[in-house]
């Protein structure tokens, strides 16, 4: 493995790091608006780093920027939804509800 | 072993997160889990090395499909979402009926894997006259073309029920969302153009690289559902026989095409020589427009009438 390698591997180590304390994070927090807080950022944050280590891997430069679009257009759209959610759950007046639900 | 891993780990997931989404607690439940259902089966497809089928899977099982679920539930009653469904024993006769019929085709299947390697070697072998370089758009449009023919006739069928069910001619009542949130329309401002020439792209590639008509009719399609609730017209904006010309085109293209051969002397629907290349990409584009229209009139055709009890999503 060379080099480039071992640091692409890193960085999907760092992005699998990243979306488990996501998922943590939405399993465990108390109400919505935190949820969504917790698994936007980790997911783009996370998505970021594996971009970035696939990029490393792959093959030529158009694939690279194909990916790195892929990303941003996640960003907007994951940045949308939250935003689109977090307001739907303002106007249904449940800040605290309490329930973290079975799996 | 280490081959085998992702499957290992994918497998129980996939029956783990479709168990959740028949026996959720709400129907919101449900079909957030047969949402994420679609998109492992999308992984799956990609694992059994059909990437086109997992264009599919992934635009339509997670997008489309997930959509018109999700505005179903949302038209029923709030209560849904505290009710809960009654619950009841499993189902013995169905489960039992369901396994012998899973045993019966890993036996029929089994066999079949050793002796053959399917019909790969046949379709590469006459790949070249076909026209296109993508196996999968060979078949798809040349050597099975009759099933796509009348896959594209029974979508319509579809279409149609449906506008018939809710009474409509057309889709010009179908209300905008009502508050068009100004984050959403500046997303679909900027997102829409992306969409609209990912879906030529997916359909001018489909000739060499997995894509092709059905994956960028459901790109499109989704755009136009995408501002539909943000505010703008897109479908319903297509009125009446505008309607109607829109969901023919992409059938009466595929029939021209297919009709032709009968006046040079071949046979219906055969598509050989030089051209065949150029009159699959045709009938492609027709199907395109025509399926991304369709699949937008199945979400608009099943939204409330302007002015009814309908929740704003």
């Amino acid at each position: 493995m060379t080099a480039a390698d071992w640091i692409a591997l890193l960085l999907m180590a760092a992005a699998a790091v990243f979306f488990l304390a996501g998922t943590v994070g939405l399993l465990r927090f108390p109400d919505v608006h935190s949820r969504l807080h917790a698994i936007t950022k980790t997911d783009n944050l996370g998505l970021g780093f594996l971009v970035a280590g696939l990029a490393l891997q792959a093959g030529s430069a158009a694939v690279a920027v194909k990916l790195l679009v892929i990303w941003l257009l996640m960003l907007l759209g994951s940045a949308t939804a939250a935003y689109l959610i977090a307001n739907h759950a303002q106007r249904e007046n449940r800040p605290g509800e309490g329930d973290s639900g079975d799996a | 072993m280490p081959d085998l891993l992702p499957d290992l780990l994918l497998a129980p997931a996939v029956v783990w997160v479709a168990w959740h989404a028949l026996t959720g607690r709400d129907l919101f439940r449900s079909v957030v889990f047969f949402i994420a259902f679609g998109l492992l089966l999308s992984i799956v497809w990609v694992r059994l090395a059909a990437p086109d089928v997992a264009l599919a899977e992934a635009a339509i099982g997670t997008g489309l499909t997930g959509a018109l679920l999700l505005d179903a539930v949302g038209q029923t009653e709030r209560g849904a979402r505290e009710r809960g469904r009654e619950r009841r024993g499993v189902a013995w006769p169905t489960a039992l009926a369901v396994l012998l019929l899973a045993a019966g085709l890993v036996m029929a299947y089994a066999p079949l894997r050793e002796t053959s390697g399917g019909l790969a070697r046949e379709v590469a072998a006459h790949l070249e006259p076909s026209g296109v370089s993508n196996p999968v758009t060979a078949v798809l449009l040349n050597f099975r073309a009759y099933d796509t023919l009348l896959e594209v006739a029974v979508l319509l069928l579809g279409v149609l029920g449906l506008l018939v069910l809710h009474g409509r001619r057309d889709l010009s009542r179908v209300p905008a969302a009502e508050r068009a949130d100004p984050v959403l329309s500046w997303l679909v401002r900027l997102v829409l153009p992306v969409m609209l020439v990912a879906g030529a792209h997916l359909l001018l590639v489909g000739s060499h690289a997995p894509g092709g008509a059905f994956q960028s009719a459901v790109v499109m399609g989704g755009g136009a559902i995408l501002l539909l609730l943000a505010g703008g017209r897109s479908i319903t904006a297509v009125r009446g026989r505008l309607l109607a010309a829109a969901l023919l085109l992409g059938l009466s293209a595929f029939l021209v095409a297919a009709a032709v051969p009968l006046f040079t002397g071949e046979r219906f629907l055969q598509l050989r020589g030089e051209t065949a290349g150029r009159v699959i990409l045709a009938v492609e584009a027709a199907l395109a427009i025509s399926l991304a229209v369709a699949l937008a009139a199945l979400f608009a055709g099943a939204r409330p009438r302007a002015g009814s009890a309908g929740e704003d999503r």
